[in-house]
């Protein structure tokens, strides 16, 4: 079982005993630098890479004497969930966390379809120093895990100022690590809740009572629920489609079978042929489809680009006005009537399943997927909720308020 | 048809500082092969690029002396193209929004007159790394070299109003001594650390309109973009005048044949915004800090050598052509050597001497005190021109001063009276002829019979002295 569940099983025992994490069994998918670790993001273009170094985030989890476990299948280049086992890791009881790098929802999907946590922290809180992932813009290191508390304890961890990485937002990070050191009463207040009106326009969601249900639950439980508009949320799958594709256009041009990755055994008369047919046999059909229409934008339609960049920009603004009113917002985590880890064939079909997680990649916010809440057979059982960036401890703990709720052990009101 | 050419240079110049762009790796493209490198410049999966903030600001100060306006926000664009020697597709470079828009250098036309030449923009950009083809086996190999990949350019662009080579060569020169004033690159076209793309189009004399450019590339010194534009404006009029059209794309220059020929087509990949490299935000204070590193320009200094040394303009202008230079002038002359005659003698007797050396400014033994004193001692008289030549060679054998030279050497110079008349009665008797071409009339006899003297002195006489005495003697 185990040997279905991981690509590579670190056989090193060696961890430190006294650290926040000591006793904690850590999975890491093969997106995410491990010194000497294969690393090919279960890629062909990166086929027998090794990693030079670890990923800050990996060294500081080594610090603090986390159980480096395995290597945990994950789709290609970080790109869908086709044969991943991240949450089988969990199930399994074989790890505790799993790491799995989340740019359109990855993370949290594949928790909610395995039962557990999902949470992908605030863009710019945890060093992408050492991540593999196409979309470096909207690239977070998710946590799976069966523990809220767990995750808090790693992202803490893991968090924090990293100067090999540029995109980090020290003011951000002070904000979420005070947040993280203080564990301050989060809420005073009663807890209010945003509803996207909008949101039941993205694949046509007005069926899905299950959400609708778990809401209800809510506001029963005491949860103020109230709407919030976010204008250009019908658009922000276009969005995440073009700004996603270009970028991963970008990054994976790297991938030239020169220096690492696999290279074609064909005949070839010159270096173009040779990049042209190594890549060709290394991507399969998502990857391609996807770079394919990074290359289109980049080349032919620049000024989509330019659009979706200015969308992207306002969503973001949308995005924090909402906060001034409202402490969470909540959404279903799949927009394609339940989680699910079926192969997409299309970049179109890929966005159906990401359509409601991919929100909190475009803004930067954190976002976490509850399970259990919604289960009517017909969606999937699991909640998301966003948070305000840079309050990654706050939603945290608000979740675990939620998430009693559902369970059943929350004995007076919020 | 009467036609008129119309040329932008893009001009790549590669800035000095200690580190790479975006990694911690020492900027020696030239050292071993691959020794200068890490992740990040071998953009290696999982690595990030951290803008160095010396790069930043030597590019800044480059920006400041070609009189640009510098840019509050700007940013890092991927120039997309795959070729081996960018392993990674892009080039990080500032497409949409460069550090430095506008800015002007001031050249002399082919009349003489100041005519000021506009840039477009100035933007950062990484270096790629370098190919080594090596087609000396039976297969053929390319290697690929990182020690440049990562390293700090600049790219000037101008607008395309310059006229003629004497123009593109001009500019070129302006903009080389603005940028190495600021001590930020060297600025060399011969050792690459300079290196120019020209794109030349024609017209019709008189109109404004803009045909279709070829871009000419590999040229390996001001003089051959010089050639080089100009064999292309002829080959493109030609071109016209046989009816064959022009189309797009890059020439590279020979420099052996004297020609261009065509290489590819012009490629202009996409460029995107990098998601990785923040936007540079610049405050005010950080650019005062940067503007009062800048040092006085060329332009200014020649005014005040004029002023305050009454140097003539030339004079100002050569011994300004170098900061270097223009210090070491200006150490020489507050050590108390007259400026006009140290300015003399340092164009027509140090920098030659240095480069027959094989030495700078920067690393020679001569020093300003020593050139000081050596001055010091023709404007006393103490030696003449020719031996304060033969003391220079010497100051370049030993580290003695140049007193200590003139005792040691017997450089001194013979102004005693009772002592040249001896030597002049001995030239009177033994050149007849000359003598008496002189008393006929012929003016230049006389200098014959001093160099005579001069000649039997070996050289330490002093001429005037000398020539007083020829002229009593002979009136
Ligand atoms: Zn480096």
């Amino acid at each position: 079982m185990e040997s279905k569940i991981f690509t590579y099983i670190n056989t090193s025992t060696l961890s430190r005993e006294d650290g926040s994490m000591a006793g904690t069994n850590v999975a890491v998918e093969s997106g995410i630098s491990v010194a000497n670790w294969p690393t090919d993001a279960q890629s062909p273009a990166l086929e027998n890479y090794v990693a030079l170094e670890d990923a800050t985030l990996i060294l500081r989890l080594r610090n603090a004497g986390a159980k480096l476990k395995g290597r945990t299948l994950m789709g290609e280049l970080g790109l869908g969930l086709d044969r991943d086992t991240c949450g089988d890791a969990i199930n399994s009881g074989l790890s505790d966390v799993v790491l799995k790098t989340d740019t359109t929802g990855e993370a949290r999907m594949a928790a909610a379809i395995s039962g557990c946590f999902g949470f992908k922290p605030s863009y710019g809180l945890i060093s992408r120093f050492g991540l593999f992932s196409l979309i470096p813009s909207m690239e977070t290191c998710g946590i799976l895990s069966g523990s809220l508390e767990t995750i808090s304890k790693t992202i803490h961890t893991m968090a924090g100022f990293d100067e090999r990485d540029p995109s980090m937002d020290e003011s951000g990070i002070d904000q979420a690590m005070s947040q993280f050191n203080f564990q301050e009463d989060f809420q005073d207040g009663p807890l209010t809740v945003g509803l996207v009106r909008e949101w039941n326009t993205v694949m046509g969601q007005s069926g899905n009572k299950g959400f609708e249900q778990a809401v209800a639950t809510l506001g029963k439980a005491g949860v103020q629920i109230k709407e919030v508009s976010i204008k250009d949320f019908s658009l922000a799958r276009t969005v995440h489609n073009v700004i996603g594709t270009v970028e991963a256009s970008s990054s994976a041009g790297r991938f030239d079978s020169v220096r690492y990755g696999h290279r074609t055994s064909a005949l070839v008369k010159n270096w173009n042929e040779m990049y042209v047919k190594s890549r060709g046999e290394s991507f399969g059909p998502l990857v391609k489809a996807y770079l394919f229409q990074g290359g289109y934008f980049q080349y032919q339609n620049y000024s989509a680009f330019l659009d979706a960049c200015r969308i992207r920009a306002r969503l973001i603004e949308t995005f924090e006005k909402a906060f001034e009113t409202v402490d969470l917002i909540a959404l279903p985590v799949s927009g394609n009537y339940g989680p699910t880890t079926e192969k997409p064939d299309t970049v179109s079909d890929f966005y159906d399943i990401f359509s409601l997680t991919l929100l909190a990649n475009l803004t930067g916010n954190p976002s976490i997927s509850i399970p259990g809440p919604v289960n009517d057979g017909n969606t999937g059982p699991a909640l998301q909720l966003i948070g305000q960036r840079f309050n990654d401890a706050r939603l945290l703990a608000l979740a675990a308020s939620v998430s009693d709720i559902y369970t059943g052990e929350m004995h007076h009101e919020i | 048809m009467k036609y008129e050419a119309v040329i932008g240079l893009e001009i790549h110049i590669q800035l000095n500082s200690a580190t790479k762009m975006f990694c911690d790796c020492a900027n020696n493209p030239g050292d071993d092969p691959n020794t200068n490198v890490c992740p990040v410049c071998l953009w290696m999966p999982g690595a990030l690029p951290v803008l160095s903030r010396e790069v930043l600001e030597k590019a800044t100060l480059a920006c400041l002396s070609l009189n640009c306006e510098i840019q509050g926000e700007s940013a890092f664009d991927q120039k997309v193209y795959y070729y081996p020697d960018l392993p990674k597709g892009f080039q990080l470079s500032q497409a949409h929004k460069p550090l430095a828009r506008q800015g002007w250098v001031e050249i002399l036309d082919e009349q003489g007159n100041l005519k000021k030449l506009s840039l477009h923009h100035v933007h950062m950009e990484e270096d790629v790394a370098k190919l080594v083809h090596e087609i000396e086996g039976r297969v053929p190999i390319s290697l690929v070299d990182f020690n440049r990949a990562g390293t700090p350019l600049i790219e000037v662009v101008t607008e395309p109003e310059l006229k003629s080579p004497h123009d593109a060569m001009e500019f070129l020169k302006a903009i080389r001594n603005q940028v190495r004033y600021t001590g930020c690159a060297e600025c060399s076209m011969e050792s690459g650390t300079m290196r120019c793309d020209a794109n030349i189009s024609i017209r019709p004399a008189g109109s404004d309109q803009l045909n279709t450019k070829v871009e000419v590339k590999n040229m390996n010194s001001i003089h051959h973009v010089g050639d080089a534009i100009a064999y292309e404006i002829k080959r493109q009029i030609d071109s016209y005048n046989n009816n064959e059209p022009i189309v797009l794309h890059t020439r590279l220059w020979d420099p052996e044949k004297h020609v261009t020929t065509a290489m590819r087509a012009k490629f202009e990949g996409p460029c995107i915004p990098d998601p990785c490299v923040p936007l540079i935000v610049l405050t005010d204070p950080w650019l005062e800090k940067i503007k009062s590193l800048l040092p006085e320009m060329p332009g200014q200094k020649v005014k005040r050598f004029v002023q305050e040394y009454s140097l003539i303009h030339d004079e100002a202008v050569l011994m300004s052509s170098e900061r270097g230079l223009s210090e070491f002038f200006e150490s020489v002359v507050t050590l108390g050597a007259p400026a006009r005659m140290a300015a003399g003698r340092i164009a027509s007797q140090l920098l030659p001497a240095l480069k027959a050396h094989g030495q700078t400014l920067a690393d020679t033994s001569i020093t300003p005190e020593r050139f000081a004193g050596l001055i010091q001692l023709l404007e006393k008289g103490e030696i003449n021109s020719n031996s304060a030549k033969s003391v220079l060679e010497k100051l370049f054998e030993t580290d003695k001063t140049p007193g200590q030279i003139v005792e040691q050497f017997g450089f001194r110079q013979v102004s005693d009276t009772a002592e040249l008349a001896k030597i002049v009665d001995k030239i009177i008797s033994d050149n007849v002829s000359a003598v008496t071409n002189y008393k006929n009339g012929n003016k230049k006899s006389m200098g014959f019979l001093v160099g005579q003297a001069m000649k039997v002195s070996r050289g330490k006489a002093n001429p005037k002295v000398i020539q007083e005495i020829i002229k009593e003697l002979l009136a």
